[in-house]
């Protein structure tokens, strides 16, 4: 366990001195949050009440399908992998301290955006506190373990940054995030439900308990869970 | 010490490794050496217990390699290790201290000159601060067993010294050492055992001196004449073969090459620059090894 809490502690420390984990966790969002809160709040006064919902699904998407599978590259190399080997490091460990250092790093920028919001730009902080914190830890944590996925199935810079980009700009334009999902084609909503944002966004923006979208997101969790334990299986046989 | 008996591997089809068996003794060093791609480092991991393989055994004090590893009796410094880019020094001996369950060795730090490089990250360390820093990690848990895989890779002349150095003061503190080299002159300078790989096959095995020394009622004679000789007569006893400005020839009589190699100078009123009996040295061992020689 002293292991293990060690390896989290300074796998989270590397990820915020790694500029490009920095720059997709933390500067990219806070900018995004900053610039555009101020843009939507200014044109569409009404954007105040899902502010936060929308500026968090973005920063944990960005953190996620941008950061997350790039920085599980370098980890992943059979090099690394051999000396983490040869010291008895597990695989396991190096993901799952991948996931919470994840976590960890997204939660702070969305506390940030939570707390920071409502002074800036006078925007209503969610009435179901308990709903929204368990949809944001849910859909951070379906989000990230997808991001993982990116990263071990893509395994080159080149194919993670495709892959990365094919699921994040959908979430973007697809989720209701820039504007409400109702609106889209109806092929274009129905293929939205593929993406854990658009769950997320209906639970964080939702006053009540979105039991559904509580449900897909835990089944993305299941999905994403199985498929990493298989890679995971033939990283370490490798 | 360690006992490899019939190691056999193969990848996919490929066989690599084809009933390799030898010994190392304990306190020893031992070297495997061979061309690229012969097989010296799929060898040494499966010795480290970081590759599995399909036939035989290997017992390390009467252990498993993976037990060894996990156990703590081998430390292991790869051909190619890594670490992530952004760690610095002292976080990757802290991170390998908390998994093998020891205290921090500053000790270590300070013995190989890292302690002033503590706060750098692995990304701006040299190739030979990077190799010393993995030696450092390997030995970490003062383990009995050592493998280094081609340990001075890419250093210069005073990096490899100190390594040689580290190297010797450790097999004095009694460490078992198996090291992968290409190099010979390292393989003979430091090596107790030799094991000559080619082709997945271990071709000679035996000390350093007992390697050259099979060829001991070989020797080679080493002349060079002024000019450029051309008509070498075919029932000539030896086998010529230009070596820069001199001529190698192969005997097993060395008084009768002498002779004959007087007589032809004589005969074709050549001027005698040098004539020398040479020990074949590990290297040309090697050599004639690799070519599929012996």
């Amino acid at each position: 366990m002293k292991s293990f809490l060690f390896t989290l502690g300074l796998k989270t420390k590397l990820d915020i001195r790694s500029s490009e984990i920095f720059i997709t966790y933390y500067g990219v969002p806070l900018v995004f949050f900053f610039v555009m809160g101020a843009v939507f709040t200014s044109i569409m006064p009404e954007a105040k009440e899902t502010l936060i919902a929308t500026m968090t699904i973005f920063t944990v998407t960005m953190g996620a399908f941008i950061g997350t599978p790039s920085g599980i590259i370098e980890y992943i190399g059979k090099d690394l992998r051999k000396t983490f080997r040869s010291v008895g490091i597990p695989m396991h460990t190096i993901l799952s301290t991948t996931v919470i250092s994840g976590f960890i790093n997204l939660s702070i920028v969305a506390t940030i955006i939570y707390f920071t919001a409502p002074m800036f730009y006078n925007a209503v902080q969610p009435e179901n506190l308990v709903s929204f914190l368990l949809g944001v830890a849910l859909f951070t944590l379906a989000t990230l373990l997808l991001g993982l996925l990116i990263g071990l199935y893509g395994k080159s810079s080149s194919k993670v940054t495709m892959l990365s980009q094919a699921v994040f700009l959908p979430s973007m334009m697809l989720s209701g995030i820039m504007f409400p999902s109702e609106m889209l084609p109806r092929p274009l909503e129905i293929a939205g439900l593929l993406l854990p944002a658009t769950h997320g966004m209906k639970i964080l923006s939702s006053d009540g308990i979105e039991g559904v979208n509580f449900a897909v997101l835990a089944g993305f969790i299941l999905v994403a869970l199985i498929l990493i334990g298989v890679q995971l299986k033939s990283l370490e046989t490798e | 010490m360690i006992k490899v008996n019939h190691l056999k591997k193969r990848y996919g089809k490929e066989i690599v490794l084809k009933d390799l068996s030898f010994e190392v003794r304990k306190g020893d060093i031992f070297s495997l050496l061979g061309p690229n791609g012969a097989g010296k480092t799929t060898t040494l991991e499966c010795m480290e217990g970081l590759r599995n393989f399909d036939g035989g055994e290997i017992l390390i004090d009467g252990l498993r390699p993976k037990e060894a590893l996990k156990k703590g009796l081998t430390g292991v410094q790869l051909q190619s290790s890594s670490l992530p880019a952004a760690i610095t020094v002292k976080d990757a001996m802290k991170l390998f201290c908390t998994w093998k369950k020891i205290e921090y060795r500053g000790d270590l730090m300070e013995g190989l000159g890292l302690e002033e490089l503590s706060n750098k990250k692995y990304k701006t360390l040299s190739t030979g601060q990077k190799r010393r820093l993995h030696l450092a990690l390997a030995l970490s848990h003062s383990p009995e067993v050592l493998f280094l895989d081609e340990p001075t890779a890419g250093l210069d002349v005073e990096a490899r010294a100190n390594l040689h150095k580290e190297i010797r003061r450790l097999k004095e503190e009694g460490t078992t050492i198996v090291l992968a080299s290409h190099d010979m002159a390292e393989v003979e300078a430091l090596s107790d055992q030799v094991g000559m790989i080619v082709k997945g096959e271990l071709r000679q095995l035996g000390s350093p001196g007992e390697i050259v020394g099979n060829i001991e009622k070989e020797e080679w004679l080493e002349v060079c004449w002024r000019g450029t000789i051309e008509d070498f007569p075919e029932e000539f006893l030896f086998q010529w073969e230009k070596n820069k400005e001199a001529y190698r020839c192969r005997t097993f009589d060395k008084i009768n090459g002498i002779r004959e190699i007087l007589d032809f100078t004589e005969s074709r009123s050549y001027e005698l620059l040098d004539l020398k009996i040479v020990k074949p040295s590990l290297e040309e061992r090697f050599l004639e090894l690799s070519k599929g020689g012996i």
